[in-house]
């Protein structure tokens, strides 16, 4: 990572900057007044040594003028012990020594240094500065021209060599002063500075701290910041976002605790129903399976998620069969009974519902199936069906041996006493009448009963209900009216012709009358009401007779029941059978005490 | 013969009964043949007979009403229920009310000479 891409604290930028600041402003006013104050001292220095060239000039304008040389000198070596003044120097008018402090020697002497040929050549004050070797010093060397008095001829020169070196240190010193001033300060300002960056940073750094904590998951952040600034808004800020994202978390995990329960309760559901339940993507792979498709075939989780139906199920096995159509045709298939061999016992009858499973926009997700087990309710049906059927083949031999056992009494006895009496003709007499007529009942009534068990020889034809109707009414009504029975035939509606064997007909509507006849004793009202329907008629039967018990109702059409003492109970047997030869339905209804009625519909020619 | 006049009566709504009954019984004794309940009751109050074959299942009253009615009437006419039937709760309800016997169809000759022997002598 570049350096410029690394993290910076806040409070170091702030720190480097006020330094910076500082540092600049600190030099700025170092310099700036190091060197006015440099220039005042230097100002200051030459001032004072034009001051004293000038009084030795003053004092040695007479000497000069008289070659007066050890006055020159006197005045010289004691100008010189002023502080700070390194020389002396008097230069007469012929620009030769004429006194050198320090030097008595020197007198005469030429000199012809740089300095003193520029000195020699001032007609005023000239100011130079030079490194005087014989001290090593810097010296500022202040010339004055020394002239005759109230004239312009010049006499002679004045040189004053005055020490820089203490001007030098006093500058040197006032600079240092102020360079610590400046440090000082410097260092003052980045205290202030540090504390000013903490004051700044340090509510800036807890949010900071609070956000770091918050991203790493830590939501339980709360700020208290009271600086009254932008950091206090932000801090507020912040703190109503935690808010909010808590909130919105628990909402959250309310939401994920509900769905979960739901998700809970639904596999509860599933792995406890007794149906079963597949559900399978377009494709045919199974998406899911329930615990009793599981047990079913024997599977484990792992032998069908994700598995294509057809791995499980070929598709010549009952379930794949059914599986492929309802994915081919997209569409829900309704109670496909199919028997699977499950692993270990016999076969299983199944019930197969398919529903295609949508979208909220209705484009087809997959297909749901359900199985319902039907193995033990085929098998509970088949063993009432079977306890019906000894029922009614209970009754019907009871019947039947009833029925029988009369005839069978009266020709038994007479079969009996014959080799006693067979000399008595009145007994033979009487034997000739009674026992083929009793025989012969015997048979009409195996004969009936053969009548029900097979297919009776029905003769089809073309024939009108109306005929048939008014064909019964006919045989009936005097015989109903003598038991004050009246007898009304109703048509409703054009009736179309039945494809139908007409006298059977006419014997099954005759029993249902004899019924009615023998349902009201006292007299009463029968109806026959007959319907056009679309596909052949309906016919009504209705009497206002003593009605049937719920028990009598379930048995009345079984061979052999009735409640009658002198009945055989073949009639709606017989009748009902009838009805079946002609492809319709026979029922009945009835309220005990106001009246029963039969109805039979009987599909037209054309249906 | 008066007496024997009313020594048996035969309660029967089959015709086949009544004539099988009049073949063993008519030679010897006085018989007297009703096809229904009502006639039998009738019949029995004013000749005290001592001897009835009644049936149970007929149209109108049945056997067993019929014996019940006699036996309140204080009738002491020994019964012989001759039945086609199976339903067992007949020959209790006719055993509390007093038989001489309880015959099925179909019966024998043997039998119904028997029992009219054992009330008769
Ligand atoms: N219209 C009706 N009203 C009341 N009960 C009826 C009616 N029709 C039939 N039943 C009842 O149904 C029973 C069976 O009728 P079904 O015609 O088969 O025999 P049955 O009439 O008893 O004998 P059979 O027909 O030989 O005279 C009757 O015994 C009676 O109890
Ligand atoms: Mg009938």
């Amino acid at each position: 990572m570049p350096w410029f891409h690394q993290r910076v604290r806040l409070k170091t930028r702030f720190m480097v900057a006020t330094a910076t600041v500082l540092l600049v402003l600190m030099t700025t006013i170092v310099l700036l007044v190091g060197n006015r104050f440099a220039n005042s001292v230097r100002q200051e220095v030459r001032e004072r040594g034009v001051a004293i060239a000038h009084s030795i000039a003053a004092v040695s304008t007479n000497a000069l003028l008289t070659y007066n040389y050890v006055a020159l000198e006197q005045n010289a070596e004691q100008a010189s012990r002023g502080t700070g003044i390194v020389y002396v120097i008097i230069l007469n008018k012929e620009e030769s020594v004429a006194a050198f402090s320090g030097h008595p020697g020197w007198q005469g002497k030429r000199l012809d240094d740089a300095v003193n040929r520029r000195a020699l050549a001032a007609s005023e004050s000239v100011v130079q500065s030079q490194l005087w070797e014989e001290t090593g010093e810097r010296v500022l060397d202040i010339t004055m021209p020394v002239f005759i008095p109230r004239s312009r001829a010049k006499w002679g020169t004045v040189r004053v060599g005055l020490s820089l070196e203490r001007m030098y240190k006093q500058i040197r010193r006032t600079q240092l002063v102020l360079v610590g001033i400046g440090g000082v300060a410097l260092v003052l300002g980045l205290i202030g500075a540090h504390f000013m960056a903490a004051r700044i940073t340090r509510p800036l750094s807890r949010v900071v701290q609070a956000t770091i904590a918050a991203a790493g998951g830590d939501l339980n952040q709360h700020l208290e910041i009271r600086t009254r600034d932008e950091v206090e808004e932000l801090a507020r800020n912040f703190n109503s976002m935690i808010r909010e994202i808590l909130a919105q978390r628990h909402q959250l995990e309310e939401h994920l605790e509900e769905i979960l329960q739901l998700k809970r309760y639904n596999d509860m559901i599933l792995a406890s129903m007794t149906n079963g339940l597949i559900s399978l993507d377009l494709d045919g792979r199974l998406v899911s399976a329930n615990a009793a498709v599981e047990n079913a075939f024997g599977l484990k989780a792992k032998d069908w998620q994700g598995i294509h139906y057809r791995d499980l199920w070929p598709g010549e096995s009952p379930l794949g069969r059914v599986l492929a159509q309802c994915l081919l045709s997209q569409t829900s298939c309704r109670n496909q009974e199919i028997s699977i061999a499950t692993g270990s016992e016999t076969e299983r009858s199944l019930i197969v519902n398919t529903s295609l499973l949508r979208d909220t926009r209705g484009v087809p997700l997959g297909l749901l199936v359900v199985l319902n087990d039907v193995t033990e309710l085929k098998e509970m049906e088949m063993r009432i069906r079977q306890a019906d059927r000894l029922a009614a083949l209970g009754t019907l031999a009871a019947g039947l041996a009833h029925e029988i056992r009369n005839p069978l009494s009266a020709v038994k006895t007479f079969m009996q006493l014959l080799p006693k009496k067979m000399a008595n003709p009145v007994f033979l007499e009487k034997f000739h009448i009674t026992v083929p007529r009793e025989l012969n009942r015997i048979n009409s009534l195996i004969e009936s009963l053969l009548e029900l068990a097979r297919p009776p020889k029905m003769e089809f034809q073309a024939v009108m209900p109306t005929d048939l109707l008014n064909q019964v009414a006919d045989l009936y009504r005097n015989e109903l009216e003598e038991t004050n029975i009246t007898l009304e035939v109703e048509e409703e509606g054009a009736l179309p012709e039945l494809w139908a064997d007409g006298e059977h007909l006419v014997s099954a509507f005759s029993n249902l009358i004899m019924n009615a006849k023998q349902a009201m004793p006292g007299g009463g009202k029968l109806t026959i009401k007959a319907e056009a329907l679309a596909s052949g008629v309906r016919l009504h039967f209705i009497d206002t007779g003593l009605g049937l018990g719920e028990a009598t109702k379930d048995n009345i059409f079984n061979p052999f029941f009735t409640t009658k003492d002198k009945g055989t109970g073949l009639g709606l047997a017989i009748t009902h059978k009838i009805v079946q030869e002609h492809h319709g339905t026979i029922e009945v209804s009835s309220t005990r005490d106001e009246g029963t009625t039969f109805t039979l519909t009987i599909p037209g020619m054309h249906s | 013969m008066a007496r024997l006049d009313r020594e048996i009566v035969v309660v029967d709504d089959e015709q086949g009964i009544l004539e099988a009954f009049d073949a063993m019984l008519g030679d010897d004794y006085a018989l007297v043949t009703i096809d229904n309940g009502s006639d039998a009751i009738e019949y029995v109050k004013s000749h005290k007979p001592r001897l009835i074959f009644l049936d149970i299942k007929m149209p109108g009253i049945n056997g067993i009403e019929v014996l019940r009615k006699l036996r309140r009437d204080k009738s002491d006419a020994a019964v012989v229920i001759v039945t086609a039937t199976t339903k067992s709760t007949y020959q209790e309800e006719a055993e509390d009310l007093g038989i001489a016997a309880f015959l099925r169809k179909p019966f024998g000759v043997d039998d119904v000479e028997s029992i009219t022997r054992r009330v008769l002598h």
